[in-house]
């Protein structure tokens, strides 16, 4: 096909917004952000035209630049490049709308958005490429430009996990090329089709593991997978929330994605790698879970969660490898927990945004129940929390019931089906928490005796959350945040038109190297799936009343006070 | 032979690299990135093979051409605000910001991250190391290769940092948004600086001709 130049406006669009926005803004703040709203709006069009001409026609646009940047640019536009860079579209778009209330006070404004702006692009650049070697490059490019971010606000612990995120880069990235570089001297191309032909047409070699190993783990790094999770613990956990957004729900799962392409291009049905992704995987959602339910810092809470859905959606890639070319439902999973995680965990964040903003707290303390009061937020964020809890009637529960299907029928491991419930069951109390956190905790009343001093500041309302605050509420936001969860529950209650949505699913298949011809009839609303669902929700209230309250404890705790009463009640008789 | 020991040369130039991290002043730090850069260019030369002389020869190029007017811009910008340690770089860059981008870019093309064409020489340089076979010295080419990327990058990322990124509570005038002035480059030596970007940033989006231009040279020697 004849080279297509519009291609590259997709994400040199961003790029170019970015810089006028910049000069912009130097003389009116409020005219660069309609300047950004205009880029994305254009950019979302551009992509629904191209949505539209793929999906519906049929059409691929190529662009391939042999001497462009020295080692070639290679570009295609096909259904899976157009779906991926409409969701980075989506979540850059509400991001960029609650940015303009967060950023306001802030100092630089102009600089971050351009370089959040560039950032966009080159996320946008490794989604729409075919190769491995240009993917290797916007990612880099992307977690280059989102350091400074990062190092925004200057503040010592910001600065000195910023550098521990760039040493994590530097050594993911230097790991990838050296994988790549392997894996052009043996293969000749690091084309995804190339490298797959390759691989069948060659069969697998000692260097080829190496090679496949050194990318794997480069990519790792960047999606958070333990135990080098730390490019994502760190980046994520200390600057703001709109560039930690950006890290968790967009350039994390481009890690995923190229351990994804990884395994389905060199690593067909390889059990010694199969098994490598299901450990890392399982040890990456304990993780992120544990994370999550013993932080006090709302970034660092949704960080764990973002790392505990990564590491399920890298179950589901595991299982692809380990399943073979009839495992469909591996494919399905892992094409929908990635678009549900992205864009859920996207509106959690917005929602912690927009309560951190009003109350100038980060710890969840200081934001329990500030989200009383305003019930699109709640109504968004419940939207949200469902789906990444994976409750029947959303997208998340399509991905979940779909990886249930994977371990169950594709692979058939018990133990496996065990954890993977009490796993679910796990994550389902870490989301319960925040939610119950933001909307419905009351904050806590003081117990014990206090100091004079301490009930002065108890009796000091100023750190108390405000919830009832409407007048500062950003209404377009809340909105559009309520409309992502919409749109998550409509795909998840009529999945044939949407999520499983024959041309569309289909390509993901062939994308994965499956076989498409086999079509398979997928019933995720099966009495094995519901059930296993029901033991994770009730395994989730269990966790819930007796980890988070701790009821249990308290019991336990009682029980042993009163016994401790007693006896030195007795002892006192006795003297 | 000759090549295995100047890959061990090489790869050990790259590993004195690492020396500088414990430099303070900022002209050792630059010394330090320079002999890194040798090592990684005598790395790519001593694979005697099509790969690695390209790799080299790109390498030299543009590493020549952006850690000279970098070291000169340094150098200047020390001298007029009597800086002499990292420590004295703290928010310089805020004060400067379009100087600040300029040392930005002539680092990123002396560290070649992706697009650079010292990026291209790095990866013709690994190319042509594992096409040579050299048996143990393939690995010890391959690590002083990861450490060529590693060690520049730890070398001028901090100083880099430091310049645009000062702790807030040490730094309050700048924290505060505060217009400070401070002696800029000379203004030859930034235009300079800024052609020899503008250089830089056309052959490394479109670099055909640098690699016309090396074939030409290679076999006009080799013939």
């Amino acid at each position: 096909m004849a080279n297509n130049y519009g291609v590259l406006l997709i994400f040199l669009f961003p790029v170019l917004g970015g810089i006028i926005g910049f000069f912009l803004g130097k003389k009116n703040k409020g005219t660069r952000n309609d300047w950004i709203d205009i880029v994305v709006i254009v950019q979302l069009a551009m992509l629904a035209y191209l949505a539209y001409m793929t999906i519906g026609k049929g059409t691929t646009f190529e662009l391939s630049l042999g001497n462009f940047l020295g080692l070639g640019l290679s570009l295609t536009m096909d259904v899976v490049s157009v779906l991926l860079s409409i969701l980075v579209t989506v979540v850059v778009a509400i991001v960029t709308q609650f940015m303009k209330e967060s950023m306001k006070k802030e100092e630089s404004s102009n600089r971050f958005y351009l370089l959040f702006m560039c950032t966009f692009g080159m996320i946008l650049g490794a989604c729409m490429t075919d190769n491995l070697f240009n993917f290797f490059m916007f990612i880099t490019l992307a977690l280059l430009f989102a350091w400074p971010l990062i190092m925004h606000r200057r503040d010592k612990l910001a600065l000195a996990n910023a550098n521990i995120y760039i040493g994590f880069v530097t050594a993911g990235m230097v790991l990838i090329l050296t994988g790549i570089v392997i894996l052009f001297g043996y293969l000749g191309s690091v084309n995804y089709s190339g490298m797959y032909s390759s691989v069948m047409s060659r069969g697998g070699s000692g260097a080829l593991l190496i090679a496949g190993l050194l990318t794997s783990l480069g990519f790792a790094m960047t999606a958070g997978v333990f135990p080098v999770q730390f490019q994502v613990t760190r980046g994520c956990s200390y600057g703001l929330i709109e560039i930690s957004t950006l890290l968790s729900s967009l350039v994390s799962k481009l890690g995923i994605y190229g351990i994804l392409v990884i395994a389905v291009d060199l690593f067909v049905e390889n059990k010694f790698y199969g098994r490598v992704l299901l450990v890392a995987a399982l040890m990456t959602a304990v993780w992120g879970i544990l994370v999550t339910l013993t932080s006090t810092d709302i970034r660092k809470i949704l960080m764990g969660l973002d790392i505990a859905t990564n590491g399920f959606v890298l179950l589901a890639v595991s299982l692809l490898v380990l399943g073979g070319s009839s495992n469909q439902y591996s494919v399905r999973s892992v094409v929908y927990l990635l678009f549900a995680s992205a864009i859920s965990i996207a509106v959690l964040y917005m929602v912690s945004l927009e309560l951190v903003r009003r109350n100038q707290n980060y710890e969840i303390k200081g934001l329990v129940a500030s989200g009383k009061g305003n019930p699109l937020l709640g109504a968004a964020t419940l939207l949200a929390g469902i789906s990444l809890a994976g409750v029947p009637g959303t997208l998340g529960y399509l991905g979940y019931g779909t990886l249930f299907k994977s371990i169950s029928t594709g692979i058939g491991w018990k133990w496996l089906v065990v954890v993977y419930i009490i796993l679910w069951g796990f994550l389902m109390t870490a989301v319960l928490r925040i939610f119950m956190k933001f909307f419905i905790s009351k904050p806590d009343e003081p117990l014990r005796i206090l100091t004079s001093e301490e009930e002065e500041l108890v009796g000091d309302n100023s750190l108390e959350a405000k919830g009832k605050d409407d007048q500062n509420a950003y209404r377009f936001g809340e909105i559009l945040l309520l409309l992502a969860g919409v749109v998550q529950v409509v795909m998840g209650v009529i999945p044939e038109w949407s999520a499983n949505y024959q041309p569309i699913i289909t390509k993901f298949i062939t994308f994965c190297n499956l076989n498409e011809t086999v079509h398979l009839e997928v019933n995720v609303y099966s009495k094995s799936v519901l059930l296993a669902g029901g033991i994770a929700v009730i395994i989730c209230a269990l966790f819930y009343t007796n980890l988070v309250h701790g009821v249990l404890l308290r019991v336990i705790r009682n029980r042993k006070n009163k016994k401790l009463k007693a006896e030195a009640e007795q002892n006192k008789e006795n003297m | 032979m000759l090549s295995k020991i100047l890959i061990t040369v090489a790869a050990l130039l790259i590993l004195a690299g690492l020396i500088g991290l414990k430099m303070k002043m900022v002209g050792k730090r630059l010394l330090f990135v320079c002999i890194a850069a040798v090592g990684m260019v005598i790395l790519s030369v001593a694979e005697m093979n099509t790969y690695g002389l390209v790799g080299g020869c790109f390498q030299a190029i543009y590493r020549i051409l952006a850690i000279i007017p970098g070291i000169l811009l340094f150098h200047s910008i020390c001298k007029r605000n009597g800086i002499t340690d990292i420590e004295g770089l703290n928010g310089v860059g805020r004060k400067m910001p379009y100087t600040y981008v300029l040392l930005v870019f002539l680092c990123m093309v002396t560290i070649g991250i992706p697009i650079t064409g010292t990026f291209t020489g790095i990866i013709y340089s690994e190319i042509g190391l594992l096409a040579g076979g050299y048996g143990v010295f393939t690995y010890v080419g391959l690590i002083g290769n990861i450490l060529g990327i590693v060690v520049p990058v730890m070398l001028l990322f901090p100083m880099l940092r430091r310049m645009y990124f000062p702790e807030k509570e040490k730094n309050t005038d700048v924290a505060e948004g505060v217009a400070t002035v401070a002696p800029s480059p000379a203004k030859s030596l930034l235009v300079i600086g800024w052609l020899l970007a503008a250089v830089l940033l056309v052959f490394s989006l479109y670099q055909q001709p640098v690699l016309v231009a090396i074939s030409t040279v290679m076999q006009k020697f080799f013939s």
